[in-house]
């Protein structure tokens, strides 16, 4: 998930011509609500992540697993700057064949625990981190190895988790392009303090018809959605030691300081300067990094480790 | 093609049967294809009938062999080439004769463009108890509507110049020990209930009969003098040929060629060289084979004749075609039986709405058996695609999962909920046990002891249903399925059967209100499965009683769940004016029947006959007639139905003819078998 996503919402993910999935391991830092063609899934191998799926706030530590589903409006953010997170892209065309018309909508979320699966969460874990060691072993069968623990992925979720086969109407695909468009908009307005207004005016709807979209694709509010937009642009520049805190205010849109202070630590449970110092110590140069520094080995261990191996 | 047209061909026949030696003759007699070759085609992955099955001909005098097609739900030759229609079963609940005559067609041009020469799906057995496994191979419970329907695809098939084969002769109406079952039953029961139907398609002109596997009185069919020569050939004028079961149909040569089997099929185990053999030695008189061997030639070159002087050359352009898949397509929309709307719950709107499919069924392609008369298709729409494709405006959502809490969830949240519930190959259908030998790891088929629905959908129907009030089930299956243990939570049912390649479309047209449902149940739906009469399957011998499906409810005074006949419309009908005569042949009654709802729709208009002045024990009535009609909005027709007088006579086991009671009977003309959807006249035919 890279610092660019902020910037394009929607991921265009390209598929290697010798892999069948992009797999990932990194440090989640913050993406906006972007969604993708492709099923994603994360696992965490370390720290702390926080999702947000509609208007679901989950907390995802070390050992949860989640499976977002293809084209499903959702944002990552960091709650420890710690977290090392595995990520897996596959595309919808895996899972043929399909009814026409119809997309799988798995349920798979070892925090959010709706709709438990058959078998425990650790199961499907161990699977999604031999994908992981597969796609970073030098070994000319990993690429092959990963390719059949990804497609064993599938047919697991498939076989043991729950799932729906949802219609994708036009009309619903239209609405999440739609919402993105308008999370971006937000994204690239933030500094305005007159975000609905814009808002209402730029996409041509009505305050009624933007609530009913956003809450039917994202599940916020437009307010609920500005307000963790501007939340989120405040995390990412207090990364920055060299920016002034009420220049951050203002950049995200706060009408004022003292706003800016209190709705912060609303949501996030500590006032940015408390914020702001747990990131000192993580900085090298002085320049902010979107995937903080971790070692290979430690990457290696973790895998193993959830995989069930010796470490 | 008639016998009529037959006989023009007899002088020729027995001049060829002349010049013919013993070996020539017998050929013809003898099937080609044995259980061995079947098997390794199988093992290098053709399926069963991939090609036709050939048997006979001769060179020297240019008889064709005959070329078997299996059926009943279209041809079975072929791999994702043939049209699959809906079985026979669903076409029955259509009770549209014209129909049939064109699927049956439909049929003899995909055989022909197979290079086949002869259907053997003309199933007309008659299901003693529906549980009988391959009850969706024939068209309801009623001999009369078996014999109506039968005999129209037994037209539309000959009149592609492919020779229609009756199966199975007789009595065969349990599956899973069909090779040893001995079947038991009067004089009457026989001739009133088990024979008529397919006398019905003798009199059509149906030019083959395959035997059955179970013995009659202790007599394997495929031997029994009584059933091939004296009462099939002798009494019923019968000209065409007897086949027999393949494999098992025969067990002795002698047995066989005197009681008058014409062709061993599919293999050659008892005719061929033992039957020249038991010729040679004069265990089996050779005008037996003479015989045989007139009744083969004769039936396959009439038709050959008449299909190269049709001018038609059908190829593959005919396979699957858009009109036969229109025919199938049409099947299913005439035959989905709707038997439970409550508060109008359907059709229902496909505006906007969040619409979940619960059950597993929805998504498979269940056309029905995986026996031998699996057809395969290029495609089949299930129950899921067709609801998608039909309502994109809608929002779908499938769960085929056993998580009772998230069935919950969306029963709760959608506006409507659909279940799809019910059979398929596993649960019925020819039965296969599993074996080393087969290679098949489970049974599959077989003959159903239960009525009812699985146990996890009916948990299912009566935990979820009451969530939500347009919860609709639609029932898949070859017959009856009792609903009383969860129809009460359910506020629609659909009766949709196996409904073929384009079933999904038509059972989603059904729910939307793009069609309005027509069929009628070809059987009689019980409260209880006790009701009906009690088969052991795996008994060695069951006896055949006089009553059954409907004949025997209302005989005993049991109301059931739903008539014989029965089936809802979009629309209301009235029927007045109702008029009976009869003249020395026929009956004739007459009705008007007019369209007093909103929407087109279609009546299947019943006559049936009463006996309660009888002195004899006879049914309380039974069906004789029926028509479709098709009325738009407000729009009236008399609609006239002709029987005749022969079905109402019964059989005198002392004369051994069939005679008409001079009494007054009860007609009956209107909606289903139940007296209250029926208009009431007396006949008078005293002397």
């Amino acid at each position: 998930m890279k610092e660019n996503t902020r910037n394009s919402s929607y991921e265009s993910i390209q598929h290697l011509t010798n892999t069948s999935a992009k797999v990932m391991i990194t440090c989640i830092r913050s993406s906006a609500y972007h969604w993708h063609y492709d099923y994603e899934v994360l696992a965490v191998l370390k720290g702390g992540i926080e999702v947000l799926q509609g208007n679901e706030k989950q907390l995802l530590s070390a050992g949860d697993l989640v499976v977002f589903n293809s084209k499903s409006v959702h944002s990552v953010r960091s709650s420890d700057t710690e977290n090392i997170c595995l990520l897996i892209q596959f595309s919808p065309k895996m899972l043929e064949p399909v009814p026409v018309g119809m997309t799988y909508h798995f349920f798979l979320n070892s925090a959010g625990k709706t709709y438990m699966p058959k078998l425990p969460y650790s199961y499907f874990l161990e699977i999604a981190a031999k994908i992981g060691l597969a796609h970073r072993s030098e070994h000319a069968y990993g690429r092959l190895e990963e390719k059949a623990w990804l497609y064993m992925f599938m047919a697991e979720i498939m076989q043991n988790a729950q799932y729906e086969l949802r219609s994708s109407s036009p009309e619903n695909e239209e609405n999440a392009k739609l919402a993105v468009a308008i999370s971006k908009y937000i994204d690239e307005n933030i500094i305005s303090e007159q975000l609905p207004a814009e808002i209402y005016k730029g996409f041509g709807m009505s305050e009624k018809s933007v609530y009913r979209l956003l809450k039917d694709t994202v599940g916020l509010t437009l307010k609920e959605m500005i307000d963790a937009a501007r939340i989120e642009k405040a995390c990412t520049m207090l990364q920055d030691p060299s920016i002034p805190a009420p220049i951050i205010s203002g950049e995200c849109g706060f009408s004022g300081e003292v706003t800016f202070y209190r709705r912060f630590r609303h949501a996030m449970g500590i006032t940015p300067g408390e914020y702001r110092k747990g990131f000192e110590g993580n900085l090298t140069n002085g320049e902010i990094q979107d995937y903080l520094s971790f070692n290979d080995q430690e990457v290696d261990m973790l895998l193993r480790h959830w995989a069930g191996l010796k470490v | 093609m008639t016998k009529k047209d037959r006989n023009a061909f007899t002088e020729e026949a027995q001049a060829i049967v002349r010049k013919m030696t013993l070996e020539e003759k017998v050929t013809l007699m003898s099937g080609d294809v044995s259980l061995m070759q079947m098997m390794a085609a199988k093992k290098t992955g053709s399926h069963y009938n991939q090609k036709p099955y050939s048997a006979g001909g001769n060179e020297r005098f240019h008889v064709p062999p005959l070329k078997f097609c299996d059926g009943p739900r279209g041809a079975v030759c072929g791999l994702r080439e043939t049209t699959c229609f809906p079985v026979s079963m669903m076409r029955g609940a259509t009770f549209d004769v014209k129909l049939e005559k064109e699927i049956g067609r439909a049929i003899g041009r995909e055989i022909r463009a197979m290079d086949g020469n002869l259907f053997g799906g003309v199933c007309i057995n008659l299901p003693y108890n529906p549980g009988w496994g391959r009850s969706q191979e024939t068209y309801g419970e009623d001999s009369f509507a078996i014999g109506s329907m039968g005999s129209a695809l037994v037209r539309g098939v000959q009149s592609e110049s492919v020779i229609a084969c009756l199966k199975h002769f007789a009595f065969n109406s349990m599956e899973n020990n069909r090779f040893r079952i001995d079947i038991d039953c009067s004089k009457r029961t026989e001739r009133e209930i088990f024979l008529p139907h397919f006398k019905d398609c003798i009199d059509t002109g149906a030019a083959s009969v395959m035997c059955a596997y179970n013995l009659y009185h202790g007599i394997h069919c495929g031997h029994s003098a009584y059933l091939l020569k004296e009462v099939l050939k002798e009494e019923w004028g019968f000209d065409g040929f007897v086949i027999s079961d393949f494999f098992w149909g025969i067990q002795n040569t002698v047995s066989a060629a005197e009681a008058g089997m014409d062709v061993e099929m599919c293999d050659t185990k008892y005719y061929g060289p033992k039957l020249i053999e038991a010729v040679r030695n004069g265990q089996v008189s050779e005008k037996f084979v003479d015989d045989a061997a007139v009744r083969i030639i004769r039936t396959l070159n009439a038709f050959e004749h008449q299909y190269q002087n049709s001018g038609n050359q059908y190829g593959k352009e005919m396979l699957g075609c858009r009109e036969h898949v229109r025919l199938s397509l049409k099947a299913a929309q005439e035959g989905m039986t709707l038997i439970k709307n409550k508060n109008h719950t359907l059709p229902l709107s496909k505006k906007g709405k969040k619409i979940a499919v619960l059950g597993k069924l929805a998504s498979r392609a269940n056309t029905g058996d995986h026996g031998s008369s699996r057809v395969y298709p290029k495609y089949v729409v299930t129950a899921l695609e067709g609801i998608v494709k039909e309502a994109p405006d809608s929002q779908i959502i499938f769960y085929d999962g056993n998580d009772i809490g998230h069935m919950k969830s969306l029963a709760e949240e959608s506006d409507a909920v659909v279940f799809v519930v019910g059979l398929d190959y596993r649960d019925e259908g020819e039965y296969i046990p599993g074996s080393k030998f087969n290679n098949y790891i489970a049974t599959k088929g077989g003959d159903r002891s239960e009525l009812g629905l699985h146990p996890y959908d009916v948990e299912m129907l009566n935990t979820i249903g009451p969530l939500n009030k347009k919860s609709i089930a639609v029932l898949i299956g070859g017959s009856t399925i009792t609903v009383t243990e969860w129809e009460k939570n359910i506020s629609a049912i659909l009766m949709a059967f196996y409904p073929g390649q384009e079933g999904g479309t038509a059972i989603v047209q059904a729910i939307f209100g793009s069609i309005n449902p027509s069929g009628k149940l070809p059987f009689v739906l019980p409260k209880d499965e006790s009701d009906l009469p009690q088969v052991n399957w795996n008994a060695s011998s069951q006896h055949y009683g006089y009553y059954h499906g409907y004949h025997l409810l209302e005989k005993k005074k049991i109301k059931p769940y739903r008539p014989y006949g029965y089936g809802l419309s979009y629309t209301s009908f009235e029927m007045k004016d109702a008029f009976f005569a009869a003249d020395k042949r026929f009956i004739k009654a007459s009705v008007s029947v007019r369209n007093t709802g909103r929407t087109e729709g279609t009546e299947v208009v019943q006559v049936y006959a009463g006996f309660k002045n009888s002195k004899l024990d006879r049914p309380v009535k039974t069906l004789c007639g029926f028509q479709r009609v098709n009325l738009k909005p407000g729009a009236e027709k008399q609609v006239k139905i002709t029987c005749p007088l022969e079905k109402i006579k019964y059989y005198n086991p002392e004369k051994s003819k069939f005679e008409l009671e001079h009494m007054k009977y009860e007609i009956y003309i209107g909606s289903s078998g139940d007296n209250k959807d029926l208009i009431k006249g007396i006949l008078d035919l005293s002397e």
